[in-house]
């Protein structure tokens, strides 16, 4: 019986140790997916908000406000104008980059 | 001695078996306070159970954009205000099990917590030339409500529900009550004189009138304790299409008076007022058809003229489409893949085709040049109605409800569209002046979302 103890104890206390050594191995992996968890809620947020950002230029509620607001009007409705322009329309100003552009003819 | 000599072996051994246990006791004790520690050290909250994190499925429009996703309690609706009248939106778990409180995110609850997408009929670009549409022109007449719809003919696909005020579903704690109203499908409303086509049809499918008859219509009639006027001057005698085209109580009471209570009660009843919908997908009200047992002579007249009765926009649109469809009844639908009664035959497609040409008459004839849309032929009615006004127990004066009913392409008709204002406070108050133009602004940006060539050339003149 002392036998089978003193033979058991070594393994026992092995098997204990290995235990241990799963939950420290388990917390740290459940920490990671927390902070995975954490990180895709932070990142589906992100989306939503981008979602909404670019609807408010380019879904159907923005383009019709947009369109409104610069005047335009539906196709069937352009017979209705005698202007569409009250003045030549300007070019817009080229963005100040810097750059130059140079075209060489061969 | 022999006995005590044995025993000091005998106590050694207890004495260690004793050590020996309580190291293999002490030590699982130790490794799981270690391991507790460790836990509690640091260790981040556990996340949500699952519970509140269901899978919810999406809503999306008929051309595949997303109108509302994620689980319910963190849903979103990325394109903001639209059609949020008619989706609603989600809360905190009900007692009846649902996370839907208003709209399609309340009817269809069950399929939505099952994770199955919705796909609704709605067209994104005409459900925001709606808004948009009636919420300007509400706005500058400073109207109190409105709504418009738009429907397919031929399918009953609901392209447009739009309600006027509206809210932001993502923000939806800050709206009020007032501003969450699905409108189309759960105001009822008196029509005013938008029935006056469907009372002429039952009179024709049943033998009672000819198309080509003229009647005696004076300016005014009394009946019963009450006096009817008519609002437009128009010749004394006028045939049935200028009936409809000076819209003349008058002579829509003196033709109602060839039906019995019954016959005129049987025949709303069979366009669909006062009865519920067939849709399941989205709660709506019936709009009150009262029995016609109750009726008195002045509850007849004014039934004819779209008083006393009520419905919905949606309602409204289902029984115009049935003129346009050679007078076939198809049920208004919502949601793809809703099962729905077959559409069934109302009047004979002579009648229906009849009353129809005197609904172009109508916008072609009569002062409703606001109401053409350019390009396309428009079959259309206007309806002005008083509003009873519960508190009182009168209709007062100066409050009105008006609608414009009409279908287009008139040669080919695609859809009908209904716009309603409610109230409007400045400006002009009839139907001619605020809804008819409303109807022609949407009805343009409809007919330019199908890409149909202008009727004809724009000038561009660039001031040179």
């Amino acid at each position: 019986m002392s036998g089978l103890i003193r033979r058991a104890v070594p393994v026992y206390l092995g098997l204990l140790l290995l235990l241990s050594a799963a939950g420290m191995v388990n917390q740290a992996l459940y920490r990671h997916q927390v902070e995975l968890l954490d990180a895709r809620a932070r990142l589906m947020d992100q989306v939503a908000n981008l979602r909404l950002r670019a609807a408010a230029v380019d879904g159907p509620l923005a383009v019709t406000r947009w369109a409104d607001a610069h005047g335009m009007v539906p196709a069937p409705e352009a017979s209705r104008l005698s202007a569409v322009a009250s003045g030549p329309t300007r070019a817009p100003a080229p963005p100040d980059t810097g750059l130059e552009i140079h075209t060489v003819w061969h | 001695m022999a006995l005590n000599g044995s025993d000091t072996p005998t106590n050694e051994l207890r004495f260690r078996r004793r050590g020996l246990m309580s190291v293999l006791l002490t030590l699982p004790l130790l490794a799981a306070l270690f391991g507790f520690v460790s836990q509690q050290r640091g260790a981040p909250t556990f996340p949500a159970p699952p519970a509140d994190h269901p899978v919810r499925g999406r809503i999306l429009a008929s051309d595949g954009t997303v109108l509302a996703y994620g689980p319910a309690s963190d849903r979103r609706y990325p394109e903001g205000t639209l059609a949020a009248n008619l989706l609603g939106f989600t809360g905190k778990q009900q007692p009846d099990g649902r996370y839907g409180l208003e709209g399609l995110e309340y009817s269809l609850d069950h399929q939505l917590q099952a994770g199955r997408d919705v796909h609704i009929t709605i067209d994104p670009s005409m459900q925001a030339a709606a808004e948009t549409n009636l919420k300007r022109v509400a706005e500058k007449n400073q109207a109190a409500d409105g709504m418009a719809v738009i429907l397919e003919v031929g399918t009953g696909r609901i392209l447009a529900a739009a309600s006027y005020p509206s809210f932001d579903p993502n923000h939806w704690q800050q709206a009020s009550s007032k501003d969450m109203i699905d409108r189309p499908f759960a105001q009822e409303y008196e029509p005013g004189s938008v029935m006056k086509p469907f009372v002429v049809a039952g009179l024709i499918q049943n033998g009672l009138l000819r198309p080509n008859e003229t009647v005696d219509a004076p300016m005014s009639v009394r009946v019963g304790d009450k006096t009817f006027h008519d609002v437009e001057w128009h010749p004394r005698t006028i045939d049935i299409a200028d009936v409809l085209r000076y819209s003349s109580n008058v002579g829509m009471i003196d033709l109602t008076w060839r039906f019995t209570p019954q016959q005129l009660h049987g025949w709303l009843a069979r366009y669909g007022f006062g009865q519920p919908l067939d849709l399941n997908s989205i709660y709506s009200t019936s709009g009150i058809l009262n029995p016609w047992q109750n009726w008195v002579p002045q509850d007849q007249a004014s039934n004819t003229i779209g008083q006393n009765v009520s419905t919905t926009a949606v309602q409204l649109a289902a029984a115009y489409s049935i003129l346009a469809h050679g007078g076939v009844y198809v049920p208004p639908r919502l949601v793809d893949g809703e099962t729905l009664p077959p559409p069934h035959r109302v009047l004979d497609p002579k009648v229906a085709d009849t009353v129809f040409k005197m609904l172009i008459h109508v916008v072609d004839a009569s002062d409703l040049k606001y109401s053409k849309v350019p390009g396309v032929s428009v079959a259309g009615k206007t309806g002005t109605a008083d509003i009873y006004d519960r508190r009182l127990g009168t209709y007062p004066k100066g409050q009105y409800s008006i609608t414009f009913a009409g279908v287009f392409p008139a040669d080919h008709p695609r859809v009908v569209t209904i716009v309603t204002l409610q109230k409007p406070q400045v400006g002009s108050k009839t139907s001619t002046w605020v809804a008819a133009p409303l109807f022609r602004a949407i009805g343009s940006e409809v007919v330019a979302h199908w890409g149909l060539a202008p009727g004809s050339v724009a000038v561009a003149d660039s001031a040179h």
